[in-house]
């Protein structure tokens, strides 16, 4: 069935951003008739070239060929007109439509007198969901249908604009397993009929149920790729493996102080399930896993960002209740969102504002904000942290993403926590900033705080942390110390292949 | 899944008709217990008051189902009536009447290309189109009242047909071309989709910028409208008329259970919004309740209505 010529063929695409290489001359060819998955570890370009087939991105260099043509000038409404389709983990549907107009907008049936003939647009958005096996309700908008459903929607809306090729990804993360064999149903059907279809997944055993061709990525070089039976679930991890990792700035583990905060079967219901652990004194712990292993949402839940269906965290043996950030901030816990620009900074207010608002809650007494403490502590801070240039006044979207991940551990420092929760620390940071940035958790290590790491970046965890956790699918899977750690033993635990890689 | 199905259901069906049903429990309410509430002459006094909020309320229906906002309506119906007065007194009524319409689509057309080819947020485009409307206003009739004297006119304001106020017909119209517009037409499901999602909506190959000029336009045609009624019925133009009336006309499509944020709102809930205030106002005028009760009650039926559909917003449903 492979055999069949290549609709769409990538040859040697490069992409990098800011002076940061993410795609090395990769090249990619899909047939109709065939499921391409592609597999990778997290930021090893899997995004970035979706984004470039769907038209979101232009590669800075290489050659995409499309039904035997040169496309020079792909956007994203020309890969949907010419039957490129992408279904994004997060769908791309009107929600307040209901889901035969979101099928067919932009191309809705019209009557003789120009009115929508919503009589034939029920009739063709009803046929192509029995096409597909599925159903939806028509009757309310798609924002109020459960995720799998609204993906049926798109995946129909896919179908409705005559797609060739069908760019999935993700699709299953919230799928229950019933819901999954109904994709696969419809993926099959599709393949049946000659779509071309790429498939991204962490999930090996779906690979190995639905794909045709594999493409393994690391780094943004293409590793490997071949039909499906020349690989094994062993051979694809060490394939997904073997990033050059220096080990030289391998912290030295320290030795283990009190616990300064435990967790005991932490739940949010389909989100996280049944974590626990502890976290001491004087200690980095990591926390590793895939996008979507329910990682950032499992720390939300530790500074009360999000509620707490069932579970104990105890503070410093006391056990409490964190309902809100400020609630965690009280207690000594802060947090350093994985996202600045979303949840970190205020971008249009000055560093010192920036560095100053948590220690702000600390110090207000009576309601009075005490500006004068609270200047003297973030100058001292700006000069301390090194960042550049040194002008408190400096709004803070003007900085550069270390300085402004600096000024964000820099609130936290402000702030006196004794248990620091950094999501992603230096994603988007420069590689001396980074250097400055694990220096700085050096030391507050040293000053006796303890940090709670969530990172995906794989050489990151295994210098950094003295103890590793891995996450997978909300639960935790396993434990183990800085120095055992490999690169292909946290791997297949967030694989879920239960260790049976060595 | 069932039961989240209906509940979906039953929210949609909430977010439709809480406004109409409400409307109804307020009138049997009303002629239950305030004396001369259903009364000829009452009702149609409520009808003469609130069709030209009605038709302000349209306007703004269709801007905000794109989630923007319209604040020059009232400055425009005050435009409005001294154009159409001061061109009426020299060249008579047809012309009076054209002049009026014109001058007024044509701030709405600029409005609609402010928003939809600039950055400008829709809030202060037409803040600041709501000065340039009362100032034009105030220049051309030098700050003065215009006076009406063509008897014709005044019909659209003071007549009625079969008992009912011709304003209030003529109201009853556009709701139904708009109506039609909204839910039969291409046209008018791009407003909702717009207001729901505009990236999706620009990737389906819908043209955006003309949805939302559209719209703008169509506001201050609306407004117009009720500018030519509202100076009907003083039977003179006045440049100081109209003021806070944009106000009413976002309160009556948010009570109507339309959102600010954009994608949700009817023309039944958008009117049942203007009548449930006039109600609500008759009845207390009846009562000899002091007006400024009405101000307090309007503000929190307005405060009830927006955290009401805060909760049926779709695109925040669980996962």
């Amino acid at each position: 069935m492979a055999d069949a010529k290549p609709i769409l063929k990538l040859s040697n695409i490069s992409k990098s951003f800011s002076g940061v290489g993410v795609l090395k001359g990769v090249s990619l060819a899909l047939s109709p008739g065939e499921v391409h998955c592609l597999l990778g570890e997290n930021g090893a370009g899997k995004s970035t070239l979706i984004k470039i087939i769907s038209g979101a991105y232009r590669p800075d260099s290489g050659m995409i060929l499309y039904q035997d043509k040169e496309v020079v000038h792909m956007t994203p409404r020309w890969a949907r007109e010419n039957g490129i389709n992408t279904i994004y983990q997060e769908i791309d549907l009107v929600p307040h439509l209901n889901a035969a107009e979101n099928i067919l907008l932009g191309q809705e049936p019209l009557k003789k007198s120009g009115s929508i003939d919503w009589k034939e647009a029920h009739r063709l958005a009803m046929k192509i969901f029995d096409d597909m096996g599925g159903s939806v309700d028509m009757g309310v908008p798609v924002g109020m249908l459960k995720i799998a459903q609204q993906q049926m929607v798109a995946i129909a809306k896919a179908l409705s604009m005559n797609s060739k090729v069908l760019i999935l990804d993700e699709p299953t993360s919230v799928f229950t397993s019933k819901e999954v064999d109904l994709l696969f149903r419809i993926i099959k059907d599709l393949k049946a009929q000659g779509m071309a279809i790429l498939y991204i997944s962490h999930h090996l055993e779906e690979i190995f149920q639905i794909g045709d061709r594999i493409t393994v990525l690391r780094d943004g070089c293409l590793i490997k790729t071949g039909a499906i039976g020349e690989f094994d679930k062993v051979s694809l991890v060490k394939a997904m493996v073997g990033r050059e990792i220096d080990f030289t700035q391998r912290v030295e583990p320290a030795a283990k102080g009190e616990v300064v905060l435990s967790v005991k079967n932490l739940t949010r219901d389909g989100v996280v399930e049944n974590v626990s652990f502890e976290l001491h004194k004087g200690e980095v712990l990591g926390i590793g896993g895939l996008v979507g292993a329910g990682r950032t949402e499992a720390v939300r839940l530790l500074i009360g960002a999000d509620p707490v269906d069932s579970g104990e965290i105890l503070v410093k043996g006391k056990a409490v209740q964190i309902k809100s950030p400020l609630k965690a901030l009280k207690l000594g816990i802060g947090m350093v969102p994985e996202s600045r620009k979303e949840n970190g900074l205020v971008g249009v207010r000055s560093m010192a504002e920036n560095a100053g608002y948590s220690y702000v809650e600390v110090t207000a007494r009576k309601g009075l904000v005490n500006w004068k403490s609270v200047k003297e502590k973030v100058y001292g801070l700006i000069k301390k942290l090194e960042v550049r240039p040194q002008n408190p006044a400096l709004k803070v979207s003007n900085l550069s993403g270390g300085n402004q991940q600096k000024i964000v551990l820099g609130k936290w420092l402000a702030a006196d926590c004794d248990i620091l929760i950094l999501d992603e620390p230096t994603r988007g940071v420069d590689v001396g900033a980074r250097t400055e940035i694990y220096a700085l958790m050096q030391e507050l290590k040293d000053n006796g705080k303890a940090i709670l790491m969530v990172s995906s970046d794989m050489t990151e965890l295994l210098t950094q942390s003295d103890r590793i956790l891995v996450m997978s699918k909300g639960r935790l899977v396993s434990e183990m110390t800085g120095k055992d750690a490999t690169e292909e033993k946290v791997l297949s635990h967030a694989l879920q292949l239960g260790g049976g890689v060595q | 899944m069932n039961k989240s199905l209906n509940i979906s259901r039953t929210l949609v069906w909430l977010g439709r008709y809480s406004a109409p049903v409400a409307l109804v429990l307020l009138f049997i309410f009303g002629a239950a217990a305030v004396p001369n509430f259903v009364s000829e002459r009452n009702l149609t006094a409520v009808l003469f008051q609130y069709s030209v909020i009605g038709f302000l309320a349209l306007g703004q229906l269709l801007v905000i189902l794109t989630g923007g906002i319209d604040l020059s309506q009232g400055s425009m119906v005050a435009l409005t009536s001294i154009v159409t007065s001061v061109v009426m007194s020299r060249y008579g009524l047809a012309a009076g009447v054209i002049c009026g319409l014109t001058m007024t689509t044509l701030l709405g057309v600029m409005n609609g290309l402010l928003v939809s080819r600039t950055k400008m947020p829709a809030f202060i485009v037409t803040l600041g189109m709501l000065g340039i409307a009362r100032g034009l206003a105030m220049l051309i009739a030098n700050a003065k009242p215009v006076p009406i004297k063509e008897a014709g006119f005044a019909v659209i304001g003071k007549g009625t047909f079969l008992g009912i106020p011709i304003s209030a017909l003529l109201l009853a119209a556009a709701c139904v071309i708009i109506h039609y517009f909204l839910t039969q037409r291409r046209l008018g499901r791009y407003i909702y989709a717009v207001g729901s999602s505009e990236d999706c909506t620009i990737l389906s190959g819908v043209n955006v910028q003309n949805v939302k000029l559209l719209v703008y336009s169509l506001s201050a045609l609306l407004t117009a409208i009720g500018g030519l009624i509202w100076s009907a019925r003083l039977t003179s133009g006045s440049p100081i008329g109209g003021s806070g009336y944009e106000m009413e006309s976002i309160a009556a499509v948010v009570v109507g259970g339309g959102d600010l944020f954009g994608g949700q709102g009817t023309v039944l809930g958008t009117l049942s919004g203007v009548l449930i205030f006039g109600v609500i106002n008759s009845m207390l005028n009846l009562a000899e309740i002091s007006p400024f009760w009405q101000g307090t009650l309007k503000g929190i039926l307005i405060l009830l209505a927006v955290s009401f559909s805060l909760v049926r917003r779709p695109g925040e449903s669980k996962r």
